[in-house]
C-alpha cells in the first residue's frame, strides 16, 4: 500500500473492549492503521508526543477518567493542529456537539454510529479535512437560528475577496479540492491557495475551523 | 376581754380581708398562667422541633434521591452503556461475515436493530435521570435543551430568557435543584394546566437571583389543592435546599406563576 494513502489513527477510549472492538474493525481495511491506543487524555497527549509518527486521525471519547476528551481535545487543538479530531461519544446532546465543533474537532458521531459510518468519516475527514453529518448539521442550524441568529459580521470580512467567499461556501458543502476546482474553472493549486489566504485571514487553524468560522459569522450558509 | 367593734371598723376588717385574698387570688392565677404559657411555649418548641426534624429528614431524602439517581445514571452509562457499545461493534464483525448469508442476514440485521434500541433507550433512561448537559455545562446550556426537548413535543411551547452568567448560579447543587424545580413545574403543567405557552426566566434582581416560572394555563386554587400537594412541597423542599425563598401566584383560569429568589 503507498504510504501517503495510509490513514494512520490514534484510538482513545476508556473502555479497552471498546478499542479492541474498534481496532479490529478497522485493521480489517488496508488503508487504516491504529497508530496508538489510550486509555484517558493524559496517556494520549503522552503518547502522541512520544510518538516518532502523528497521527492523521484521531477517534476521541469524551468522558473518561483522569483527563476527559474535551480537555485533551483543546491541548492537541493548540500542539499538533494537523491532526483531525473525530468525536466518538455516547454523548450526542446539542451542547456537547457545539462545544466540540467550536473546539475544532472535525466530526462528530454517537457510539451508536454504524461502524461503516465511522470508517467513512475517518476517509472522509482525511479528504476533506473536516465531515459534519446530518445531525452535526442540524445542530449547527438550529443553534444559528436560535440564541444569536445574527451575530454581528466581523469587519474581516470585507477583506475577503468574492473569489476567496465562493470557495469558502464549497468548502462549507464539503467539496474537496478538486471538486471545488472544477466548479470554479480553476486549478486545485489556486484552490489550495485560497484556502491557505482564507486560513491566515480568519486565523483558523485547519478547514474545520474555517467551517466554524464561516457558520458562525454568517460567511456561508449550511444545507 | 371583750372587743366591741365598731360597724365601721369590722367594714374597715372585712374589705382588708377581701383584698387579702382577692391579692392571693391574683397571685395564684398569675402563677397558673405563667405555669400554663410555660407549658405552651415547651409544647411549641417541641412542635417547632418536630417540624425541623420532619424537614430535615424531606431534605435528607431528597438529597438521597438525588444521590441514587447519580449512581444510577452513571452505572447505566459507564457499565451497561458502554458493554452495549462494545457488544455493538463487535457483532458488527460478525454480521460483516455473514451479511450474504441467507440463513443468517436477516437474523443479524434484527440483532443489530435491538442492539441500536437498547443503546438508545439506554442512554435517554441515564440521560432523564440526570441530564450530562447539566454536569458538564451547567443550568443554563440544560435549561435551553430542556425547552427544546419539551417544545419539539409539539404538545406546548416553552421559552427560556435570561441575563444571568454561571457565576451567579453559586453551585452544582443549586443548578441541580434549579433544574428539578423547573422539571416538576414543567411536568404539573404539562399534567394539569392546557397551556400553550411556558416561560423560564432567570435575572437578577435586588443581589438575589431570580427564577420565574410561569404558564398560560387554567390555574387553580391554591387554597384547596391538597392533591397538588406534593409537587409543591418538593419545590419548597428544593428551595429550602439552595436558602431560597418562594412565592406561587394562581388562580382558576389565571395560569400559573412561581418566583423563586435565591
Amino acid at each position: 500500500m503507498d504510504n501517503t494513502l495510509l490513514i494512520n489513527i490514534a484510538l482513545a477510549d476508556d473502555e479497552a473492549l471498546f478499542r479492541r472492538g474498534m481496532r479490529l474493525i478497522l485493521e480489517d481495511y488496508p488503508d487504516l492503521r491504529i497508530l496508538l491506543e489510550a486509555a484517558n487524555g493524559h496517556d494520549l497527549l503522552a503518547r502522541i508526543r512520544a510518538s516518532d509518527e502523528l497521527p492523521d486521525v484521531l477517534l476521541l471519547d469524551l468522558k473518561m477518567p483522569v483527563m476527559s476528551g474535551i480537555e485533551a481535545a483543546e491541548i492537541i487543538r493548540r500542539e499538533f493542529p494537523s491532526v483531525l479530531i473525530v468525536v466518538v461519544s455516547s454523548h450526542i446532546s446539542k451542547a456537547f456537539i457545539l462545544n466540540m465543533i467550536e473546539i475544532g474537532a472535525a466530526a462528530y458521531l454517537g457510539k451508536n454510529a454504524d461502524p461503516d459510518e465511522v470508517v467513512e468519516t475517518i476517509r472522509m475527514v482525511r479528504d476533506k479535512g473536516f465531515y459534519y453529518n446530518a445531525a452535526v448539521m442540524e445542530v449547527i442550524r438550529e443553534n444559528m437560528m436560535g440564541v444569536n441568529p445574527a451575530k454581528p459580521q466581523r469587519t474581516i470580512e470585507t477583506e475577503i475577496t468574492n473569489r476567496e467567499k465562493e470557495v469558502l461556501q464549497l468548502i462549507c458543502e464539503q467539496c474537496t479540492t478538486q471538486e471545488i476546482a472544477d466548479k470554479l474553472y480553476i486549478s486545485s493549486r489556486t484552490v489550495d491557495g485560497h484556502r491557505n489566504n482564507l486560513l491566515s485571514k480568519l486565523g483558523c487553524r485547519n478547514t474545520a475551523g474555517l467551517v466554524v468560522y464561516a457558520l458562525q459569522n454568517g460567511l456561508a450558509r449550511v444545507g | 376581754m371583750e372587743i366591741n367593734l365598731q360597724p365601721t371598723e369590722i367594714i374597715v376588717f372585712a374589705g382588708i380581708g377581701i383584698l387579702i385574698m382577692v391579692a392571693l387570688a391574683l397571685v395564684m392565677v398569675s402563677y397558673a398562667n405563667r405555669a400554663q404559657r410555660r407549658i405552651l411555649t415547651q409544647h411549641m418548641e417541641a412542635q417547632a422541633a418536630e417540624l425541623r426534624h420532619q424537614q430535615d429528614l424531606l431534605q435528607r431524602n431528597m438529597i438521597v434521591q438525588e444521590e441514587e439517581r447519580q449512581r444510577i445514571a452513571a452505572q447505566l452509562h459507564d457499565d451497561i452503556g458502554s458493554k452495549l457499545g462494545v457488544l455493538h461493534l463487535t457483532f458488527h464483525r460478525l454480521r460483516r461475515t455473514e451479511a450474504q448469508s441467507e440463513q443468517y442476514g436477516p437474523m443479524c440485521e434484527e440483532i443489530t436493530g435491538l442492539i441500536a434500541r437498547t443503546l438508545d433507550t439506554t442512554r435517554r433512561i441515564s440521560h432523564e435521570l440526570l441530564p450530562p448537559t447539566l454536569e458538564d455545562f451547567g443550568l443554563l446550556e440544560a435549561l435551553q435543551e430542556f425547552c427544546e426537548g419539551i417544545r419539539k413535543t409539539g404538545t406546548v411551547e416553552m421559552q427560556l430568557e435570561h441575563s444571568v452568567s454561571r457565576t451567579d448560579l453559586r453551585d452544582a447543587t443549586t443548578e441541580l435543584n434549579l433544574f428539578r424545580i423547573v422539571q416538576e413545574l414543567t411536568s404539573n403543567t404539562l399534567k394539569y394546566a392546557n397551556a400553550r405557552l411556558i416561560t423560564v426566566q432567570l435575572h437578577k434582581n435586588e443581589g438575589k437571583v431570580q427564577l420565574r416560572y410561569c404558564d398560560n394555563g387554567q390555574g387553580f386554587d391554591l387554597e384547596n389543592t391538597r392533591s397538588k400537594g406534593l409537587g409543591l412541597k418538593n419545590l419548597e423542599n428544593r428551595v429550602r435546599i439552595i436558602a431560597g425563598d418562594w412565592k406561587i401566584n394562581t388562580r382558576p383560569g389565571q395560569g400559573f406563576e412561581a418566583l423563586i429568589n435565591f
